[in-house]
């Protein structure tokens, strides 16, 4: 044993610290071993010598001080309002980002296939095509219809009509995915200041 | 007492439940606080400190971990602070074993020749402790004071328990060095 543990251990022996299970194995063990003996005899001597006795010495003057400043003291001692993920909400995040990654990565990977790259490169393509003829379309639409609200709103109709093939399928599956994710951490948030006062 | 339920019911609000607390930690946080400052009146005074602080500070105690760590955490801050501005006072000595604390001591020990012995050893033992380096003092103090273990001493003084083994090994080692040239003891 290091001689750290060893004064831990003396030392709880010394205050009472140690069952008496502990406590009769330790001194069996000091009886026969007279390195551990000497040592445990200098901890005891530290002891007697810096242990002051302390019965009494704040007395119940000292509570009468401490609780006068206390009720002075504005508000009260109140439990934190700290807000805290739940267990379910940490452990539930987790598969739902997975989740939506998965779906992002079907997305991608799916329409174009031959992996990763050729399938960025082909759906940033599709999609840039399909937005400029989906802000071509609503463009026109909107300067058709004139510049009055009425109108506009017909346009803003029109336009979600309007039907962007680069994003079909699997994104709303990855945004449904998303928004779950956040809707589950949000439900996940608590106060944990419980108790009312 | 149950001292988390007295917590508990100082948190809900009950503030005559902090009077448990102090009663359950009083004594020993002015015998450690007399060790660390030298002077009993002193320490009272930081006591109270201490306790008034710690309401204040409740709700930022942790309630997974030990309320005696934290509390004595708090107390050795203080009396850092205190020390620190005793020694930039021009009256600022040590009053170690001040007279009206020795008066007090020949006052309640019944043998007058006992008491001033105990209180001549006393008196060495503060002027020892006063020698040793702060940190090494402290740790002292928290552990034959306040029986602290390895890792009450880490979480009061904010210290990795190798660091506390290491320290408590030569304020050990020290402290018998100083101890050797005091007669009281």
């Amino acid at each position: 044993m290091h001689w750290d543990e060893h004064d831990e251990r003396s030392f709880a022996l010394l205050t009472g610290k140690l069952s008496d299970e502990e406590a009769i194995e330790l001194q069996q063990h000091l009886d026969a071993c007279p390195d551990c003996r000497a040592r445990h005899a200098e901890e005891a001597e530290l002891l007697a010598a810096l242990d002051r006795p302390t019965e009494g010495l704040a007395g119940e003057t000292l509570v009468a001080a401490v609780m006068a400043d206390v009720e002075a003291v504005p508000g009260r001692a109140s439990r934190p309002q700290v807000v805290q993920l739940n267990p379910w909400a940490a452990r539930a995040w987790l598969p739902l980002l997975a989740a939506a990654a998965v779906a992002l990565s079907v997305w991608w990977s799916g329409p174009a296939g031959g992996g990763w790259a050729a399938a960025l490169s082909s759906q940033l393509a599709v999609a840039r095509a399909s937005l400029a003829a989906w802000t071509a379309d609503w463009t026109a639409m909107a300067q058709a219809a004139g510049e009055s609200g009425a109108a506009a709103y017909r346009a803003s109709q029109a336009a979600a009509a309007v039907r962007c093939p680069g994003f079909d399928g699997c994104v709303e599956v990855a945004a449904a995915a998303l928004l779950l994710a956040c809707i589950g951490l949000i439900a996940g948030f608590r106060r944990t200041s419980a108790r009312s006062h | 007492m149950s001292e988390p339920n007295a917590i508990d019911r100082c948190l809900a609000g009950d503030r005559a439940a902090y009077a448990e607390v102090v009663r359950a930690h009083g004594d020993q946080l002015v015998g450690v606080l007399w060790r660390l400052v030298g002077n009993r009146e002193d320490a009272r005074d930081l006591a109270q400190e201490t306790f008034v602080r710690a309401y204040r500070k409740l709700h930022l105690y942790d309630r997974r971990r030990p309320f005696k760590p934290w509390l004595f955490r708090i107390a050795r801050n203080l009396a850092l602070n205190h020390l620190t501005a005793r020694r930039r006072r021009p009256e600022g000595q040590p009053q170690l074993a001040s007279e009206k604390a020795l008066a007090r001591l020949a006052s309640e020990t019944k043998s007058p020749l006992a008491a001033v012995a105990t209180s001549e050893r006393r008196a060495a033992i503060d002027r020892v402790l006063a020698k040793l380096r702060p940190q090494y003092r402290d740790v002292l103090v928290l552990r034959y004071q306040a029986h602290f273990d390895y890792a009450e001493i880490a979480t009061t003084m904010d210290l990795p328990i190798g660091t506390v083994k290491t320290w408590l090994n030569r304020a050990k080692a020290s402290f018998r060095q100083l101890a050797q040239g005091e007669e009281a003891l």
